[in-house]
């Protein structure tokens, strides 16, 4: 461990996101990075192996201090100069991780300790795992996972073994992330209650290292959410969604902090886990907008969103043909990337927005790097999400005085609160209901916008959002510095999960 | 909103198509798609999976989606990377005589043994670093060691050959071998090939054997730049070093087999060994063909056991691997069995003495021997086997010495000895390989 320097360091963990993608986490993170001059941040990203450029410029506070990239062919290794530890075996590793993080009703610490043997012995996982006595172990569990019966469990589907030969490389690579050194900080930020977790846990239980959780989606609803809508068969859903439960669990359960971007979300960290006590929503915010321009009053409708199942495009193009049909005039602009692994669902939105006749109507333009600009051109602005956390893209609609038609997910209701008009998701007739009294009643639509930015300058600025991570991670390195750090060989079961109340759905 | 747990499970039945695999999932349909908040849609999550069957009732039946790693690449692609190391290797050892001319029989017999160790050793450890993914080609620009390897090899060669070639010869046919490796790989086998042919045919027309050498290092040293320079460098990073290096001393470790064998001649009058290894190389491509269906057929079979049943299916499981491995071996000895007979026919039918049949097919049994313990270590390397395909190579290497030693060689090609002694060696860690296929893929990370 380097020697500490006077300014506070947060680890920030991150999964596919900062600073390798642009989306609404890591505009946020970019915002913590860039607004918290007084904190040195350590970027350790967790990414696929095809990510290898940043794409956000880094200020001098910050910089990627390891980046690993699951499913690639690099295998941990010791740090330089650390001593080679004897020839240390753990054939239950792939059990115990299996069992840890997709049983149902397990105590979610339960898989620290094969975390932090990982950890202890890098050189030593790859090995593991090419072990007969591993594989012969993680079956034996597999099985036991099969038979376990609990009421809110379900019933498991059959597993074949090829689905075992997957999950057993997926586990090693849960292993190879817990075996991942991180640099030295203060406090860990986690930004999603999934895989970067897992190095936070580790340093929490060898260093004490605290973690805040900063959760802007909900990282288990979204998994569901993805698998639901998947034509994968039933036992690739299992697996993907119990691990994304696992994962969630376990980070619920080791953050001192958990911190989601609206009060909304609470419920569901609260009952896979998260104490009460434990969660201090943090709205986002926006930069102090100025004097709004007036709309434009040009039927135009905008969204701004990657194109994404999450975002549901398919009903903001039904939405558009709608309104279309009731105002001719209607123009739909979206700004949003393909993100990679989309490029399916893409395509069947173009499909659909030709089937729906809309060439000329519904413009499709792509990423911007403007998105509060690009809402100035709008009359409405429009959103058909599914699942969100406390939206970017709302805000700073709201900001610019334009009234939002949106999805009551998640905290958009916190946000829009009288400056718009919401609906259930999917409902594609109350969304276009709404959009069309909107362009047709302008006045109305101006009254709603002068509405949101009034409610965004006062409850939704920047400065405030920032404030709460100022606040919780100054106190988070202050309650660390007034506690010496303990030895890692202290059992790791006893530094971490304090309060954790152990929620078992 | 209102909504009772009956409610509740109807919609989420009728949002899903299906009973939902647990409660989470409920509570994801009914807020996602029921616009329920988390607060109501939580507690009623609980009621909506009652009574569901198993998950996996009434679903369709498993699609199999064959998976292939390693791939090399379709059917067209595979044979002009034949076709390309095939003119690659012949006219290398067109070389041989006009060289032997130049240089002196001895020079070039040193320069060949010299190189072919370390040119198989370099293919083999490139091929693991970089080719066995998909694209891997375009990263070795990004490769620090080996592109400072080649730039010093493309820097020196060319002057040495002018200087010194009977130094600078190795590193030549190490340039062509391994450089035409590459081109070839690239898709550029054919017209690659052409350009080795005007070489030789330059070279049969007068023009300095030294000479010819050089245009070839240079082209092949520009080729590589080309092949390389024209292709993305792909996201993922390569093999690690100590797995490329395990696979290229084992490559080195085969060919050595080859050039410390006493019966493989190589200043005589007998045909040269590298046309020699034609056959076996033909059967070594064919083979690893073969073996592509463990991500294919073994991986099918394994998708339609489930977990429970392992136990039960292993000796059917077992029995398809068992088959493919066997296969394999098969087409390597039956296809280089044929071209041996085929080569042998050709160089019989050259005008000139020749060399006598008593001694061609010793030698082409030995070369085809030498296949099957490159085949037999290259599968257990594959498969993460890394002691097992150690120990292959090493009880050849052993086995090649004592048949020399003992004056066995004098009854039995020593090749022969070499390849018994690593099919034996080869037998326990390959029946582990075959007994347990799904541990085998496991722990094949």
């Amino acid at each position: 461990m380097s020697a500490r320097t006077s300014r506070p360091r947060v680890a920030l963990l991150t999964e596919g996101t900062y600073p390798f993608v642009v989306g609404g986490v890591s505009t946020w993170c970019h915002q913590v990075v860039t607004g918290l001059p007084e904190f040195d941040f350590e970027l350790v990203a967790v990414t696929s192996p095809e990510l290898e450029e940043a794409v956000f410029r880094l200020p001098p506070n910050a910089r990627v201090g390891a980046h690993l990239q699951l499913w690639g062919p690099r295998a941990p290794r010791r740090a330089p100069g650390a001593p080679r530890a004897p020839r240390a075996r753990r054939p239950q590793l792939g059990a115990e991780l299996l069992r840890g993080l997709l049983g149902w009703d397990v105590a979610p610490l339960d898989v620290v300790p094969a975390l932090v043997w990982c950890r202890q012995h890098p050189e030593r996982v790859v090995p593991t795992f090419r072990a007969a006595a591993t594989w012969t172990a993680f079956l034996a569990a597999l099985e036991e996972l099969a038979a376990e019966r609990h009421p809110d469990a379900g019933e498991v589907p059959p597993l074949d073994v090829r689905h075992a030969l997957e999950l057993y490389a997926t586990t090693s690579w849960l292993a190879r992330t817990a075996a991942e050194a991180t640099p030295d900080a203060d406090v860990s930020l986690v930004t999603a209650a999934g895989w970067a977790v897992l190095p936070a846990v580790v340093d929490k239980a060898l260093t004490g290292r605290p973690v805040l959780l900063s959760e802007h989606g909900v990282y288990v609803r979204e998994a569901y959410l993805a698998a639901a809508r998947s034509s994968d068969g039933p036992a690739q859903r299992f697996t993907a969604t119990r691990l994304a439960r696992g994962l969630a669990r376990l980070t619920y359960a080791v953050a001192d902090v958990v911190s989601p971007v609206t009060a909304a979300n609470a419920a569901w960290e609260e009952r896979l886990g998260a104490a009460p006590g434990r969660i201090v929503p943090v709205p986002n915010g926006v930069p102090a907008p100025g004097e709004p321009a007036p709309a434009p009053r040009t039927c135009t409708v905008v969204s701004v969103g990657r194109i994404d199942p999450l975002k549901d495009v398919a009903t903001m193009l039904r939405v558009a043909a709608e309104v279309r049909r009731r105002v001719p005039g209607a123009r739909f602009l979206h700004y949003g990337p393909v993100p990679p692994g989309q490029e399916a669902y893409a395509r069947g939105c173009r499909e659909l927005h030709a089937a729906l006749g809309l060439e000329g109507a519904f413009e499709f333009r792509g990423s911007t790097s403007d998105p509060t600009g690009v809402v100035r051109d709008a009359d409405v602005v429009l959103m058909t999400s599914i699942s969100e956390g406390f939206p970017m893209a709302v805000l700073e609609a709201l900001s610019q005085a334009r009234p939002v038609v949106t999805t009551h997910v998640g905290g958009v209701l916190e946000a829009v609160l009288g400056a718009g008009v919401t609906a259930a998701p999917g409902d594609v007739a109350g969304l276009a209901d709404a959009v069309s009294t909107l362009l047709r009643d302008p006045e109305l639509a101006e009254r709603l916008g002068r509405r949101g930015h009034a409610r965004v300058r006062r409850n939704f600025p920047q400065q405030r959002c920032l404030d709460g991570y100022r606040l919780l991670l100054g106190e988070l390195v202050g309650a660390r510095a007034a506690v010496p750090v303990p030895a890692a060989a202290a059992g790791p079961r006893e530094l971490v999960g304090a309060g954790a109340t152990g929620g078992a759905s | 909103m209102r909504i009772t747990a009956d409610q509740a499970g109807a919609r989420v039945l009728a949002g899903l198509g299906r009973h939902p695999q647990d409660a989470l999932e409920a509570a994801v349909v009914l807020e996602a798609w029921g616009g329920l908040t988390a607060r109501t849609s939580l507690p009623l999550a609980s009621g909506a999976v009652r009574g569901a069957p198993a998950a996996g009732e009434g679903a369709p039946p498993r699609r199999v989606r064959p998976v292939r790693r390693e791939r090399d690449g379709d059917d067209p692609r595979r044979t002009r990377e034949v076709l390309g190391l095939l003119a690659t290797l012949l006219a290398t050892t067109a070389w041989f005589a006009p060289l032997s001319e130049a240089l002196g029989r001895d020079v070039a017999a040193r320069s060949w043994a010299l190189a072919l160790p370390l040119a198989l050793g370099a293919q083999w450890a490139l091929r693991r670093r970089h080719l066995s993914t998909p694209g891997g080609l375009g990263r070795l620009r990004r490769d620090r060691p080996l592109v400072v390897t080649g730039a010093l090899l493309a820097l020196l060669v060319p002057p040495g050959l002018l200087v010194a070639p009977e130094l600078a010869l190795p590193g030549a046919l190490l340039v062509t071998w391994v450089g035409g490796m590459v081109v070839v790989v690239r898709g550029w086998g054919l017209p690659y090939a052409g350009a080795l042919v005007l070489a030789t045919a330059a070279a049969a027309a007068g023009v300095p054997a030294v000479l010819d050498v050089l245009a070839v290092v240079l082209v092949t040293a520009a080729a590589v730049v080309a092949a390389v320079g024209t292709l993305p460098v792909p996201k993922e990073g390569p093999v690690p070093w100590g797995r490329s290096l395990l696979a290229g001393a084992l490559g080195a470790g085969t060919a050595l087999l080859v050039v410390l064998d006493p019966a493989v001649e190589w200043s005589g009058q007998q045909p040269f060994p590298v046309v020699a290894l034609l056959p076996s190389l033909l059967g070594g491509l064919a083979a690893s063909r073969r073996l592509d269906s463990v991500w294919t057929v073994l991986v099918a079979a394994l998708a339609v056991t489930t977990v429970q049943e392992r136990a039960a299916a292993r000796p059917r499981l077992a029995r398809v691997f068992a088959r493919i491995v066997a296969g394999a071996t098969a087409r390597l000895l039956l296809v280089a069995a044929v071209c041996s007979a085929l080569l042998l026919a050709v160089l019989q039918a050259l005008p000139g003495p020749g060399a006598p049949v008593r001694e061609l097919v010793p030698l082409l049994a030995g070369l085809a021997a030498f296949g099957l313990v490159g085949f037999l270590a290259g599968l257990l390397e594959t498969f993460t086997r890394a002691v097992g395909a150690v120990l292959v190579v090493a009880a050849a290497l052993a086995g090649s010495s004592a048949a020399a030693l003992t004056g066995l060689v004098d009854v039995v090609p020593g090749l022969l000895v070499a390849a018994a002694a690593a099919s034996a060696a080869a037998l326990v860690p390959l029946a582990r390989l075959v007994r347990h296929p799904d541990r085998t893929l496991a722990t094949a990370l």
